[in-house]
């Protein structure tokens, strides 16, 4: 078997091989490149956007009751309002009515129903509910909160509040990401919570 | 490419949900602001109650609020009776100005408002008028997808309508969110005496809370009833509780924790220490308050004032023809002097006299004016007034009058039998420090009380009044779910 001296072969050069290598690596690196980014990016759209949603979460379940509260008292960093019956124990509204002293109430149950905020070890920030002559529930309503401070003397006519979340997406390469406080002052308008 | 895809995807997937979500909180911030003008709305027609105010509302016969938006109806120019209800639905939101376009996010909101009376009676209020409910809810549609939100933690509290009505358990289409505020309003009376105390500025009662161990005390009684008096007078024990306070700016009011047996309205900053206030306390209280002035009438007599009384027996006249006397100058009764006030009849209704001092009137100490039963007395004051319930001797009040003219005077009150009369003086600083308290009404500029210095309203003085305008007294944010049982 005689070999053909003439038989060629096609190849890469060794200049194009490399230029080739060289060619797939930067585009291989940019798709990981930017992989990596819009990954990094879903993830500081997606912190923000649950940031943001804790932060409004927070301050609009404080507001409200707030706003409907017959009084609001603070201990031990706890804000506690204290809000009328405004349901039975099945759950049903109920009409208001004078009390003895010509008073609005709602309800015939004695006592009001305190609803309270406030900040446990584990980060989470709870709200209890706690109906007259019924059991307390406790709700998480926002997560990872590293300070919940009130200021006490702004009861008066508001209640005035600062919640401190830290920064859900940190960057290794930037790890001073500031943390961020959501100030909550709302006007107290029922005037018997104002004094 | 795949890997690439994929992570796309899912970025696009959470961009879109957060879009979703930030969009479904704002709806649910608008909405309440859609509520808080369908109460202003119901605000604006009660306080106003003629034709016009009432325009576009409908009333219906039921004693049961709609959970939806109300229908049916007739049309209405009235405040509701008990057992019906008037509602106002907002007109139809305007369109997007730009035509063809499609903007981003909630486009409209609307809202309807009920007005009832709750069961409430008005034979509860002091002085008859009829206090009303107000439930008003907002509603803003929700754009995009109707998904719930990518946090379950916002859906416990926005409880949006996606396909589930929350408040009628039907399904929608449309998905929104909606708010609802309760709101009871108070009527603000505008008789001189529909109240025990009224001032344009502040009150500063003695409490209990500078150290003070005497307690001061407002409350109220009918001195023409006898299950709530004894003999006309005040009986603690037959105490009532219709004392109510109003104040037309609040600045620097203090109750210090004085028991009040009554309800408190007021405009200006909010009031310290009214943690004793039994009834119920309201704002604003815009009725104006009119100034005094001195009577236009010619007198009978007219005498010159000074250190002593310049006169120790007078006669009263008759309603139609009342005694007139004007003392110019001081009016004195100095210490020793007794002043006594005769009755021209025995009708308890027809024995009328009024006295027109361009001084002050001053009761010294020892001194004593001595007033018939069956008189009526009207004392028009132009400077300051000094009297005690050991110096004037009244049982009812609705037997002494005093009219303080003028502004920036002080009257005074003190002694240790109880004071019976009334006090109209919008521009004067009253001051109550007797012992034995004070029977009947105070208006005045400012008001101080000191030690026992107790008010008790005399409800027979209040005579007929109208509305000036509806406070709120009370003011809650219903965000329950009847349909899946959640309530606070």
């Amino acid at each position: 078997m005689k070999i053909s001296a003439n038989e060629t072969r096609s190849a890469f050069a060794l200049v194009e091989m490399l230029m080739g290598v060289a060619c797939g690596s930067l585009i291989l690196a940019a798709v990981v490149a930017s992989g990596i980014a819009l990954q990094r990016n879903s993830a500081a759209v997606e912190g923000y956007s649950f940031a943001e949603g804790d932060q409004l979460r927070v301050s609009d379940y404080i507001a409200m009751d707030s706003r409907r509260c017959y009084s609001a008292s603070v201990s031990s960093n706890t804000l506690t309002f204290t809000v009328p019956n405004f349901y039975d124990a099945s759950g049903n509204r109920v009409n208001p009515s004078f009390d003895s002293n010509g008073a609005i109430q709602y309800g015939t149950v004695s006592g009001t129903t305190t609803i309270s905020y406030s900040k446990y070890t584990s980060g989470n920030f709870v709200r209890t509910v706690t109906p007259a002559g019924q059991a307390a529930t406790s709700t998480i309503i926002a997560r990872n909160v590293s300070s919940f401070t009130i200021t006490p003397q702004d009861l008066k006519t508001n209640v005035t509040c600062s919640i401190t979340f830290p920064p859900k997406f940190t960057d290794s390469s930037n790890p001073g990401t500031a943390a961020t406080t959501v100030y909550c002052n709302v006007f107290l308008r029922n005037a018997r919570a104002r004094q | 490419m795949t890997l690439m895809s994929f992570i796309c995807a899912t970025s696009l997937y959470i961009a879109s949900q957060n879009t979703n979500s930030g969009m479904q909180t704002d709806s649910w911030q608008r909405a309440l602001t859609g509520a808080d003008t369908a109460v202003d709305e119901a605000i604006a027609a009660l306080n106003l109650n003629n034709t016009q105010s009432w325009t576009n509302w409908k009333k219906v016969t039921s004693s049961e609020l709609p959970t939806s938006q109300p229908s049916g109806g007739a049309d209405t120019t009235t405040a509701p009776a008990s057992g019906e209800y008037n509602y106002l639905i907002s007109a139809t939101p305007l369109a997007c100005p730009i035509l063809g376009a499609s903007p981003e996010g909630n486009t409209s909101v609307r809202w309807w408002a009920t007005v009832d009376t709750a069961g409430l009676q008005a034979t509860d209020d002091a002085n008859g008028n009829q206090w009303y409910r107000i439930r008003a809810t907002g509603v803003a549609g929700v754009p995009g997808s109707p998904r719930v939100s990518n946090n379950r933690l916002d859906n416990d509290l926005r409880k949006l309508t996606l396909f589930l009505n929350r408040q009628t358990g039907g399904t929608t289409s449309s998905p929104q969110a909606a708010r609802t505020i309760e709101v009871v309003v108070q009527p603000v009376a505008t008789g001189t005496w529909a109240r025990g105390i009224t001032t344009r500025k502040w009150m500063s009662m003695a409490g209990d809370g500078d150290g003070n161990s005497l307690i001061a005390v407002v409350d109220s009684f009918d001195s023409s009833n006898a299950a709530k008096s004894t003999l006309g007078l005040y009986d603690p024990i037959k105490r009532q509780r219709h004392g109510d306070l109003a104040m037309v700016d609040s600045t620097n009011a203090d109750l210090k924790s004085t028991p009040v047996y009554g309800n408190l309205t007021y405009s200006g900053p909010p009031v310290a220490n009214t943690n004793q206030v039994k009834g119920t306390t309201a704002t604003p209280f815009n009725k104006i308050i009119p100034d005094t002035a001195d009577p236009t009438w010619t007198p009978d007599s007219t005498y010159a004032g000074g250190a002593n009384a310049p006169f120790l027996i007078f006669t009263s006249g008759t309603k139609n023809k009342p005694a007139r006397i004007k003392i110019n100058g001081d009016f004195t009764v100095a210490a020793g002097q007794t002043v006594t006030i005769t009755n021209q009849d025995f009708s308890m209704t027809n024995n009328y006299i009024e006295f027109w001092v361009t001084g002050k009137f001053t009761t010294a100490t020892g001194g004593v004016i001595v007033q018939s039963p069956y008189v009526h007395a009207t004392w028009y004051v132009d400077n300051d007034i000094t009297v005690s319930g050991a110096s004037y001797l009244v049982l009812r009040a609705e037997n002494l009058s005093f009219v303080g003219v003028g502004n920036n005077h002080a009257a005074t009150e003190s002694g240790i039998p109880p004071f019976v009369g009334t006090i109209n003086a919008p521009g004067f600083d009253v001051t109550i420090s007797g012992v034995g308290g004070y029977s009947g009404a105070v208006l005045a500029n400012t008001l101080t009380l000191n030690n026992l210095g107790s008010i008790h309203y005399d409800e027979a003085l209040k005579g007929s009044s109208t509305v000036a305008n509806y406070a709120f007294a009370s003011w809650f944010e219903d965000n329950s779910d009847q349909v899946r049982g959640i309530t606070y």
